[in-house]
């Protein structure tokens, strides 16, 4: 079955099968680029990609587009080693331009607790083989002039890690998919899943049914309830996260600035406007741990005191816009894939805790893999999402930002 | 580049006045704005547009539209048509490259446009190198020159009612509270100026002129203003949060005027006609013929009259030309050669404050206007379920924990004791309380504020200042106060 | 300088790239602003989101009853981090 015509990029009339042999729930990144790779890999599927609004609806289309190395677990820098890695070449590969740029990530340390884990960090990233290096006040400043070092007390900056501007990396994925056979249905939410004898049968907001062999779970924040219909219980949750961006401005900052003890992150993007983020402490109603995108002033507050005590000539510029986006929020910070507790062929491709958007070129092409030929990778097995219920939870990753 | 200027103001003498605009000295008068200073000397460009490098200038004039923005005493992306003159003030073009014109190196390569998604992504090397260019191509001002000398104000206010916006309707409701002796709070993010270009009678005691509403946070239940961001005047002026937790809020915030999609509809020349009147009546000055008026929208005609402008279809014209601002218009039936062109087209409500704020919004025809029940009350979206419709933007719920409502200890209400809360009937939310999901949100409790729609914004079929006191009577009518009898109707 | 009718200014979207976004098949408001960046710029869409609906009904793309605007979002005027970090009363996280 053809793509309707003049949608290289997915339709709400995308006609579909009633059968298929893999349903992807969710044409967020991960999704896309599941889809993508699995074509790739497996050209015989029958692949259909199911979103239920528009592209880049999600936390997909709300991040602020940073890719690093720079984490705390060695899988973990591995796998973003292997992501960037693909970056360079993606826009080709896509027929797209992503508006990739390596200007670095440069980590503050203000406290002797954050010293202590850069430290840790870099050592363990020489081990690993990220260029990873650590600098002194003087050395961060050189970097961006505009930055306050009193208190500064160590700094680490990998010159690999970059961002993007996530909208047309969604868009790649998603018209590259679409060349290669997948079947792209946009505006068409998933109201159930319903086992069969053989696989699932899943019923459309639309009215229509459509059976899938497997199932893929890649709905980010909204897999919570997707789960539920199904049964399965896994503990990840919806957080919710604000970020802003700025009046746009000459570019001025070259890396991407994070400030480890407030989780403030500021970029400028290649529009030249700041996009900055700061983890809030919940607020009182409740409403974070739910999918609610109101924007809030103690956000602005927050990040503008303590952006303005990081780079004071910041105080002077101006707030063009701020809005919401979900994190998909595991309770060890580990993403959860692979087939789900008590039902193979459900596989879940969540949990990733806001930065899942970077993961998603190399999670793609190692899950693709997993599906086609059913052989796990080592990188994804380590995030099983039956450790739970095992008590068998990872490594709690630690450099969690925003 | 100079030219001709396009306005005269021959019964001024000129006061000594000059502002220095990209390193030339230019003559202003204590009441222009930087643009209206700016358009009377001719200088219509004022920075070139981020992809096609077109030149832009002010459009609106009216604090809407983005275009004017000039860098002023250090400072990038300063509105023009917002911002009063001072002696020797600095004023800077953006993004421009002096007598230089990109645009027709751009025009020549980019014939019909620019998919910036698609442009030049083969091969890798070459595509990094555009990115580099493009990079440094865009933005729009520099870094500022300086932090603020000195801290921010934060001021809160807990008035009965908070107007926004002291327009025509704005200023009529306003009168009305204040003869009540009603608690209100009028702000505008205009000058006193603009103001009294309006309307030159006084000006009212409880408004802040230079205050722009920038948010409604219904969670945290207030309304957010900053006082208009001006460079540090060597006075000590530090800029000012303003916090507002009012009972009633009337939305006075009048319209925006849309573009009419013409070619050459972006020239350095091209003006709103209704921001033109207010310029003209702000200074004093008057157009240099000829001006020609484009549009079909219902005040075209007064406003071509009030120009002493020919008036044309946007049907009949063909293009709008020239090179780095306008010279004419080329309709169906020959070129009309012209100093300015006044845009009049249907406005669009400026409703992005009311839809902040929960406003079930309709379609006008031209822009968007929020729902409104008979006497002015803002109608409320309904809640979307997150699973269901369209996505999430668009929840909203009011509930009276986000935020306190004002005690004996941080102020007080007068008639406290007669408070109608009219908000039941016309609360359109679904009913959440029987919404048993684990993960439901709390149910909304009762509206920390009512809402409400005046002037531009409503459309109750009335003249803006009869709007702005039928409002504002309504209020009076919930807060259980006697209502004076109307002597305008 | 060759002719071009412009939809939205802060961003110089053209009406033909209005079409070009159109023919690849995003037809709904919050699609084309992200694809052509319409309304991203400084007026935040004042200026032209009321604009694109118009064309978007003349193109019969879009019901008037269905016309909804991008979702609006503070702030809608021009504020400095300077005055927000007034309002705030959080102590930082060492």
């Amino acid at each position: 079955m053809s793509p309707a015509t003049g949608a290289p990029m997915g339709s709400p009339s995308q006609p579909l099968p009633p059968a298929v042999d893999v349903a992807i729930v969710g044409a967020g990144i991960m999704g896309l680029a599941l889809a993508y790779h699995l074509a790739g890999v497996a050209p015989r599927l029958k692949i259909a990609v199911i979103e239920r609004s528009y592209l880049v609806s999600g936390a997909s289309g709300r991040n602020g587009g940073g890719l690093r190395m720079q984490w705390g677990d060695p899988g973990n820098v591995r796998l973003m080693m292997e992501s960037i890695a693909e970056c360079k070449g993606l826009a080709q590969e896509l027929d797209i331009n992503l508006w990739f740029r390596q200007g670095g990530y440069l980590f503050l340390a203000r406290s002797e607790a954050g010293e202590r884990r850069l430290i840790r960090n870099a050592e363990l990233h020489a081990e690993v083989g990220a260029p990873t290096r650590l600098l002194s006040a003087a050395e961060a400043q050189a970097i961006v002039p505009q930055l306050a070092v009193d208190d500064l007390r160590l700094a680490s900056f990998n010159p690999e890690d970059g961002v993007v501007f996530p909208w047309p990396f969604v868009w790649g994925y998603a018209s590259q998919a679409v060349r290669r056979g997948v079947l792209l249905r946009t505006h068409t939410g998933v109201s159930r899943v319903e086992p069969l004898q053989d696989g699932y049968l899943l019923r459309l907001s639309s009215g229509e049914t459509v059976q899938a062999q497997r199932v893929v779970n890649a709905t980010g924040a909204w897999s919570h309830t997707l789960n539920r219909g199904l049964g399965i219980t896994l503990p990840n949750q919806p957080h919710r996260h604000e970020i802003l961006s700025s009046e746009p401005l000459k570019p001025f900052l070259d890396p991407l600035v994070v400030d480890l003890g407030s989780g403030l992150y500021c970029s400028q993007s290649t529009r030249g406007e700041l996009v900055a983020g700061i983890t809030l402490p919940d607020a009182a109603d409740g409403s974070d741990t739910s999918l609610t995108l109101h924007s809030s002033l103690r956000f602005l507050a927050h990040i503008s005191r303590t952006l303005t005590r990081l780079m004071p000539i910041t105080a002077a510029m101006k707030v063009l816009r701020q809005w919401v986006g979900p994190y998909d929020v595991s309770p060890d910070g580990d993403a959860i894939v692979g087939p789900s507790p008590g039902h193979p062929g459900f596989i879940q491709v969540c949990g990733f805790t806001g930065h899942g958007f970077m993961m998603a070129p190399a999670v793609g092409r190692l899950l693709a893999r997993w599906i086609a030929d059913g052989t796990p990778h080592p990188m994804l097995t380590r995030w099983d999402p039956g450790r739970f219920a095992a008590g068998r939870q990872a490594r709690h990753e630690d450099m969690i930002i925003g | 580049m100079r030219r001709a200027p396009p306005l005269t103001d021959a019964s001024r003498p000129a006061t000594g006045l000059t502002i220095d605009f990209d390193g030339a000295e230019l003559p202003a008068h204590p009441d222009d704005t930087v643009a209206s200073a700016l358009i009377a000397a001719g200088e219509l460009m004022t920075s070139r547009s981020p992809k096609y490098r077109r030149p832009r200038g002010a459009y609106c004039l009216l604090g809407d539209c983005g275009t004017c923005l000039v860098r002023v005493d250090g400072q990038p992306n300063v509105r023009a048509c917002l911002t009063p003159v001072r002696p020797g003030m600095r004023v800077a073009s953006q993004n421009s490259y002096g007598d230089l014109d990109p645009s027709a190196l751009i025009d020549a390569v980019f014939r019909g446009g620019i998919d910036h998604h698609h442009l030049v992504v083969h091969p890798r090397i070459v595509n990094k190198l555009m990115q580099d260019v493009a990079r440094n191509l865009t933005g729009f001002g520099t870094l500022p020159d300086a932090a603020p000398a000195r801290p921010a104000w934060r001021e809160d206010h807990v008035p009965e009612v908070l107007v926004i916006g002291a327009g025509r309707s704005g200023r009529a409701a306003a009168a009305v509270l204040a003869a009540a002796g009603v608690d209100h709070l009028l702000l505008e993010r205009r000058d006193r100026l603009a103001l009294a270009a309006d309307d030159p009678t006084p000006l009212p005691a409880q408004l802040r002129a230079g205050v722009g509403v920038f948010a409604a946070y219904p969670h945290e239940g207030l309304w957010a203003a900053a006082a208009l961001d001006r460079p540090d005047d060597g006075h000590g002026s530090a800029p000012t949060l303003h916090l507002v937790r009012p009972r009633h809020v009337i939305l006075a915030l009048g319209a925006h005027v849309p573009t009419i999609p013409l070619p050459g509809n972006d020239l350095p020349g091209v003006l709103s006609a209704r921001g033109l009147l207010h310029l003209l009546a702000r200074t004093g000055r008057r157009t240099a013929r000829p001006i020609v008026v484009i549009g079909d929208g219902p005040a075209a005609g007064a406003h071509a009259q009030a120009l002493g402008a020919t008036l044309v279809a946007p049907g009949e014209v063909l293009r709008i030309a020239g090179r780095r601002h306008v010279k004419a218009v080329v309709t169906r039936s020959g070129r009309i050669p012209c100093r300015l062109v006044a845009l009049s087209p249907a406005l669009a409500p400026a409703s992005e404050l009311a839809a902040q704020a929960g406003a079930a919004l309709r379609w006008t025809g031209a822009g968007f206007a929020p729902v409104l029940d008979a006497e002015g009350r803002v109608q409320l979206r309904a809640e979307d379920h997150p699973l269901a419709g369209p996505p999430l933007e668009g929840r909203i719920h009011v509930h009276a924990d986000a935020g306190t409502r004002p005690d004996a200890a941080t102020g007080t209400r007068p008639d406290a004791a007669t408070d109608a809360r009219p908000d039941a009937a016309t609360d359109t939310r679904p009913d959440a309380a029987t919404d048993t999901r684990p993960d439901a949100p709390p149910p909304p409790a009762e509206a920390l504020w009512t809402l409400w729609a005046a002037g531009e914004l409503a459309d109750l079929g009335l003249a803006p200042p009869a709007s702005g006191r039928a409002v504002a009577r309504a209020i009076l009518r919930a807060l259980g106060r006697p209502v004076p009898e109307d002597s305008h109707d | 300088m060759s002719e071009r009718c412009f939809v939205c200014r802060c961003e110089d979207v053209t009406l033909a790239e209005l079409d070009h976004t159109l023919a690849r098949g995003l037809t709904t408001v919050e699609e084309i602003k992200r694809y052509t960046g319409l309304g991203t710029g400084p007026c935040q869409g004042k200026e032209c989101v009321g604009l694109l609906c118009r064309l978007l009904i003349e193109r019969g793309a879009l019901a008037p009853a269905d016309a909804q605007p991008f979702t609006a979002r503070p702030p809608v005027e021009p504020v400095t981090f300077g005055s927000l970090a007034a309002a705030s009363t959080e102590d930082e996280r060492p």
